[in-house]
């Protein structure tokens, strides 16, 4: 009996224990709102759909701040995170809740929500946009989305295990250099001399090559970069050049080989982005990793102490281009064109005044940590290392369009499910370089076509 | 007479409603749908015929997972029952803990299949990964990275995860059995495992029926392991049927193309279940 009512209870804990990991796993967005009181111009009400979980609290303060003076604006933020996950999820929230203001990617997303997007061709804003940032959500002359912010990537590295082991940053620059960097890392790690001040090194680099959007999406885009200008003339081609799939495959060798599974390649298809960030770079086993500048919170929130020691090199495609990062916009704000008219003046208001008025720059640039897409932030400069060394090579014309693949055949369906894939393909020993080539031309043809 | 008949409207009125509005109306949609090739965002839908039906039978990445699917509801159904009706044998036995065991072994069925998913993955990649390199058992090393091991990672998920809840199931039918049976066989001269043979077994055929049932709809259709632990990965050969139609409709935007892959997994799915509760409900016998 008396076991009987211990197992009741314990039946009873593990059952509320569930359930409330229940409530927690399924919020994978919270919902937040702000309300201004007082009297003022007609009541207008905002809601946000957005998908940058890393910006929420940025965003959340924007928006108090926004509505306590603006008293007739109510603005509820709403997050969901992930790239699939938030596509998905608007789909269903268009459905439903349509929100006032959302994200769309690049032009694929423009073109699928086309009826839904308000021109915002009249904002303040827009003459303050960054060159080439507003091409990709311009459709014949009108501009239907605000950029987010400037991000990059290249290869993130540890600079100090780096000039430990007597490389220096300058002298990676191109992919030789790199690689001759990479060799003498490698070589000291091999024989130990590393072991003392870096016990936890293991290898010069990981390749989580189960994450397709870094074996696809990242690693193929400097690729499609030799053959588009921009995601919107990847958009509008019938058929795939891929001039430089074999820099592609060599970038590819490149990264397995510097890896603890340089020689069972088909493991790294089980390593993820969180063994190579978090359970990698941050904790120094490994000394390099192909990422952007969005790593910087998850290094510090692990490490801070790491974060002051990286930097970020080029993105090389060896024997095409050297010394370049991928830069561009990700994300990009819409206005639903369906909403009524004082809340899309709202709506338009707010995000001009996030981005353009001085209490908003303070909040892009310090709680968002982004950088900003305009040109008017003179005196405020983004504070993590890989922040500024992407500004510079901004500024110096160090770029390539790092976006492109928003223009690719049905965006993920395409750069992740195919092309991603076949990556992992290859790496398993399942399938050759030139099958890869091959599939990828070829269903972009049928994807573009259907 | 009259008057029960208003009853029997008045109760099945307001469950038969809900079932309209939330199963069977999406579903008659859901069939037109199919025909279109609506993308699941534009206002603009085209009547394709049967374009999407033939798509479909021509995409190798859908038959892979059709069979993948079946195989693996195969196995695991297999090894589901056959473990939950091991462990009911096992905690019907007098023994000290029998009791405990019994909430043991049913536990992992009260948490959700995303955050078992996560927790095995974890399992898998980490923790196999540091006792094969620490032991030098290498096969060990880089699970979930092949589509062997992913099939393996998917089936052990499984089968830890039913096999508590058909325990109980089986342990409910065990104790209907009556003991005056049992012990009437044993004065008749037959040993334990001839009365589990001849006794048990076919008095146990009502809890296989529903068993069988409940674990092979559930493998057929499983979702959300299958995206927590592997989400098809790697290349897409461990996505099961459920997985691969989510991924053409939201991932891909075909949503025209994702109906069809339903409404064949629909027929499939019942067709299946249809067949195994008659072939199973005519071997039932009553005591």
């Amino acid at each position: 009996m008396k076991a009987k009512k211990v197992l009741a209870l314990a039946l009873t804990a593990a059952i509320s224990a569930a359930s409330l990991a229940g409530c927690a796993g399924s919020t994978t967005g919270g919902s937040t709102s702000a309300t201004g009181s007082g009297a003022g111009d007609a009541k207008a009400t905002v809601n946000i759909f957005q998908f940058k979980v890393e910006a929420k609290d940025a965003f959340q303060k924007a928006v108090n701040q926004y509505v306590s003076e603006h008293p007739n604006v109510t603005i509820n933020l709403e997050t969901v995170g992930g790239g699939d996950d938030y596509a998905a999820a608007l789909k269903t929230k268009m459905e439903s809740d349509p929100p006032t203001i959302f994200n769309v990617g690049g032009p694929q997303d423009v073109s699928d929500w086309s009826s839904k997007l308000q021109d915002l061709s009249d904002q303040p804003w827009v003459q303050h946009a960054l060159k080439d940032t507003l091409d990709d959500v311009t459709v014949s002359g009108k501009i239907y989305g605000m950029p987010f912010d400037l991000e990059g990537y290249g290869f993130v590295i540890n600079r100090q295990i780096f000039e430990d082991a007597g490389v220096s940053f300058d002298s990676m620059l191109t992919f030789d250099g790199m690689k001759k960097g990479f060799d003498t890392l490698k070589a000291k790690i091999d024989s130990g001399a590393m072991k003392d001040k870096y016990p936890n090194l293991e290898a010069v680099m990981e390749y989580p090559a189960k994450e397709q959007w870094v074996v696809g999406d990242h690693d193929e885009n400097p690729i499609l970069a030799q053959d588009f200008s921009s995601a919107t003339e990847a958009f509008n081609a019938k058929e795939l050049p891929f001039k430089a799939a074999d820099a592609y495959k060599t970038m590819v060798d490149f990264q397995a080989s510097y890896t603890t599974n340089a020689k069972t390649t088909g493991t790294l298809n089980s390593v993820d982005y969180s063994t190579c960030l978090e359970g990698g770079l941050a904790i120094e086993r490994v000394a390099a990793i192909e990422q952007g500048n969005w790593v910087s919170p998850s290094v510090e929130a692990t490490d801070a102490s790491v974060l002051a020691k990286l930097d970020m090199l080029p993105y090389p495609v060896p024997g095409y281009s050297d010394g370049k990062y991928c830069t561009g916009v990700p994300m990009y704000w819409a206005v639903n064109k369906d909403a009524n008219d004082a809340d899309k003046a709202a709506a338009e208001d707010f995000l001009n005044w996030m981005y353009q008025s001085d209490e908003g720059k303070q909040i892009i640039i310090n709680d968002a940590k982004f950088v900003p897409a305009f040109d008017n932030y003179d005196g405020l400069e983004p504070s993590d290392p890989l922040g500024k060394r992407l500004l510079e090579a901004s500024k110096a014309g160090n770029t390539m369009p790092g976006w492109v693949y928003n223009g690719v055949p049905k965006a993920t369906a395409w750069s992740e499910k195919v092309v991603g894939a076949d990556v992992q393909k290859y790496l398993s020993g399942d399938m050759t370089w030139d099958a890869l080539v091959q599939d990828a031309k070829d269903q972009w043809k049928t994807m573009r076509a259907s | 007479m009259q008057k029960s008949k208003a009853r029997f409207w008045l109760f099945l009125t307001p469950a038969l409603l809900v079932f309209s509005i939330i199963v069977l109306i999406p579903m008659l949609m859901g069939f037109g749908y199919a025909f279109t090739d609506w993308n699941g965002i534009s206002g603009s839908v085209k009547f394709v015929g049967m374009q999407n039906f033939i798509t479909i039978f021509q995409d190798k990445i859908f038959l892979h997972s059709f069979l993948f699917t079946t195989l693996f509801t195969v196995c695991a159904v297999a090894l589901v029952n056959l473990l939950g009706f091991l462990l009911a044998l096992l905690v019907t036995q007098k023994f000290p803990g029998a009791t405990a065991m019994r909430g043991i072994f049913f536990m992992p069925n009260l948490i959700g299949g995303l955050l078992l998913g996560f927790i095995w993955q974890f399992i898998f990649t980490s923790i196999f990964t540091a006792i094969g390199k620490a032991t030098g058992m290498t096969f060990l090393v880089g699970w979930l990275s092949t589509t062997n091991t992913g099939f393996l990672g998917l089936l052990i998920l499984t089968v830890w995860q039913l096999s508590g809840y058909m325990m109980i199931i089986y342990i409910a039918q065990l104790q209907q059995i009556q003991n005056s049976v049992k012990e009437a066989a044993m004065i008749d001269g037959a040993n334990s495992w001839e009365i589990l043979m001849h006794i048990t077994l076919p008095l146990m055929m009502p809890a296989f029926t529903i068993g069988l049932f409940m674990t092979i709809s559930n493998t057929f259709k499983m979702f959300d392991q299958n995206l927590a632990l592997t989400a098809g990965g790697p290349y897409r050969s461990t996505e099961m049927l459920a997985l691969n139609i989510y991924n053409s409709a939201f991932g891909a935007n075909e949503f025209g193309t994702a109906q069809a892959k339903a409404i064949i997994f629909l027929i499939v799915v019942a067709a299946i279940g249809v067949t195994q509760l008659i072939l199973t409900k005519r071997r039932e016998v009553e005591m």
